[in-house]
């Protein structure tokens, strides 16, 4: 294969639709992470309620739910969602975006349940035990107990979900809604260059989620243990 | 309460899992195009055969929504300088504004995959759907088909692209003996590889970006296309050239057909009228789509980009 041409081109392409990989791009790209990352969370802690419920069919419900969800590629669902329900709720005047944020926060919901439910059940049963021993109902035991303990699990899952998500959302270029991979089909429809496109794609993907991903990181680790030695030191601004 | 509450949500989310088992029958909404309407949109001949189509059902009523892959120079692509629906442009387009235009409906474009198309119109989310479908009979089974039109040579010349350095050595069905040829998976090019170079290696791709993309990497010989990509595709890629071979082309493949939801009639008879009475200005609208397509980066005599 011959490269000589390869920066020329990428170069050129960069020049001449660096707006379009920018503003458009990675513009819808953030915007259809947050509306399906923050959508998902609502309706992945409904969920996750659900799967601790006390009642068996309600149970029962949400594991299919999630099962069904995490057990079919999104692709797939994206497909289902987007022709099946604007048929089904034709009364709902919404926007080709809107459905496949749609898709794609009902996609995310089924993850989302999933780590809220363990960051939960991670917490030690006997804070549950000690509560109740102590007087405590069995609501103020979940909101001033063991909510606050679990976030602390919870959050981090989350950043990766978001970092998951926004690589997720390049499918919604089978349907042109201007993401990153949008942009790509866009560039290849007029010029026939398939692996110049390509790279500036990766590398903005890359700019996003590297920075991202160390924030997480770090975040993580903080939070892991607040009370661990080394972020005690860290607190007293000692060095290690 | 609390358990009401969660029963409805339950019930809820389950209604939205189920949703795959609904009914996929478009709402269909009867425009009654009358012969005024019709006859004021349409300036020339066909306003007569339009305003015979008197009940004309579309998805939304109103508006003719169009399902196209615009990753297809010259034939349907975007133009990234602009905005919103102007985005989409080459000659499907044109052809689809000419159809809502004479029928009085107002023009959506939803772009989507190739695949995708077929499905939107199957599952009744378009009315139609324009993206270069060559007439097949598995598609003519599922869905309505229009009238055949032509996109200027788009059709009518199918050609085998190859690497520059190759030269004349696959001009010939001879030097083409053992050779592999790339086509696109279900597309007219494969069976046109497949019956007349029987003897050649045919090897399939799902778009013609990555094909080509095979195709400097040596994965293939040659790739066979419509010769208005194959232009395409020279103009963006110096290091290709047309082989010298060129297919026989049947009549019955040199069109295009637009696919339309099985059993609406109305619709396919008011888009075939359409087609007919505007005949004359295929060719202006090809060569229109193919002078913006294509041609944003050239090069000079080294190869070099030109700017």
């Amino acid at each position: 294969m011959d490269f000589t041409l390869f920066l020329p081109n990428l170069a050129k392409i960069w020049s001449q639709y660096w707006k379009l990989f920018l503003f458009t791009g990675l513009k819808n790209t953030l915007i259809l992470t947050f509306i399906s990352v923050a959508l998902g969370t609502v309706l992945g802690t409904l969920v996750a309620m659900l799967k601790m419920s006390k009642s068996r069919i309600l149970r029962f419900i949400a594991s299919v739910y999630v099962e069904v969800l995490r057990g079919t590629p999104i692709l797939l669902q994206l497909y289902v969602f987007y022709f099946v329900l604007p048929n089904i709720f034709t009364f709902l005047k919404l926007s080709q975006f809107m459905w496949v944020s749609i898709s794609l926060c009902i996609n995310s919901s089924a993850y989302v349940s999933e780590v809220i439910r363990s960051g939960i059940q991670a917490v030690d049963k006997g804070q549950t035990e000690a509560a109740r021993s102590l007087g405590l109902s069995e609501g103020q035991t979940m909101v001033k107990i063991i909510l606050p303990q679990a976030v602390r699990n919870i959050l981090p899952a989350l950043g990766n979900e978001f970092i998951m998500m926004l690589k997720e959302t390049s499918l919604a270029s089978t349907f042109f809604l201007g993401d990153i991979m949008t942009s790509y089909l866009i560039v290849k429809g007029v010029s026939y260059l398939t692996l110049e496109p390509l790279t500036i794609v990766a590398i903005i993907y890359l700019c996003v989620t590297y920075p991202l991903s160390k924030i997480v990181d770090r975040f993580g680790k903080k939070m892991a243990n607040p009370n661990s030695y080394r972020n005690r030191k860290v607190k007293a601004g000692g060095k290690n | 309460m609390k358990k009401t509450v969660s029963m409805i949500l339950a019930v809820l989310l389950m209604a939205s899992l189920l949703v795959g088992c609904g009914s996929t029958s478009a709402n269909t909404a009867t425009t009654a195009a009358t012969a005024e309407t019709t006859a004021a949109a349409g300036t020339d001949a066909a306003a007569e055969t339009t305003a015979a189509a008197a009940e004309i059902k579309t998805v939304t009523p109103g508006v003719l929504t169009v399902a196209t892959s615009p990753d297809f120079a010259p034939m349907e692509f975007t133009d990234p300088t602009k905005q919103g629906q102007d985005m989409y442009v080459g000659f499907d387009i044109t052809l689809a504004k000419y159809i809502a235009e004479s029928l009085g409906l107002e023009l959506q474009i939803m772009p989507m995959s190739f695949d995708a198309c077929q499905t939107a119109v199957y599952a009744g989310t378009a009315d139609m759907a324009a993206s270069g479908f060559s007439w097949t009979e598995d598609r003519a089974q599922n869905y309505n088909t229009s009238d055949y039109y032509h996109a200027g040579d788009n059709e009518d010349e199918q050609v085998l692209i190859t690497l520059a350095s190759n030269g004349d050595k696959y001009a010939t069905a001879e030097g083409l003996k053992g050779a592999k040829i790339g086509a696109q998976n279900a597309s007219l090019q494969q069976s046109l590889a497949t019956e007349q170079l029987p003897d050649s290696e045919l090897v399939l791709f799902t778009d013609l970006g990555t094909g080509v993309l095979q195709l400097k990497n040596g994965d293939f010989d040659c790739i066979a296309v419509a010769k208005g990509n194959g232009d395409a595709i020279i103009a963006n890629n110096p290091e290709i050239a047309t082989s010298g071979f060129k297919f026989v082309v049947d009549e019955k493949y040199t069109g295009n057909v637009i696919l339309l939801q099985k059993g609406n009639d109305g619709l396919t008879e008011a888009v075939n009228a359409a087609l007919a009475a505007s005949k004359d200005q295929w060719d202006t609208w090809y060569n229109e789509a193919k002078a913006i397509s294509g041609i944003e980066i050239s090069y000079d005599d080294q190869g070099n980009v030109a700017n």
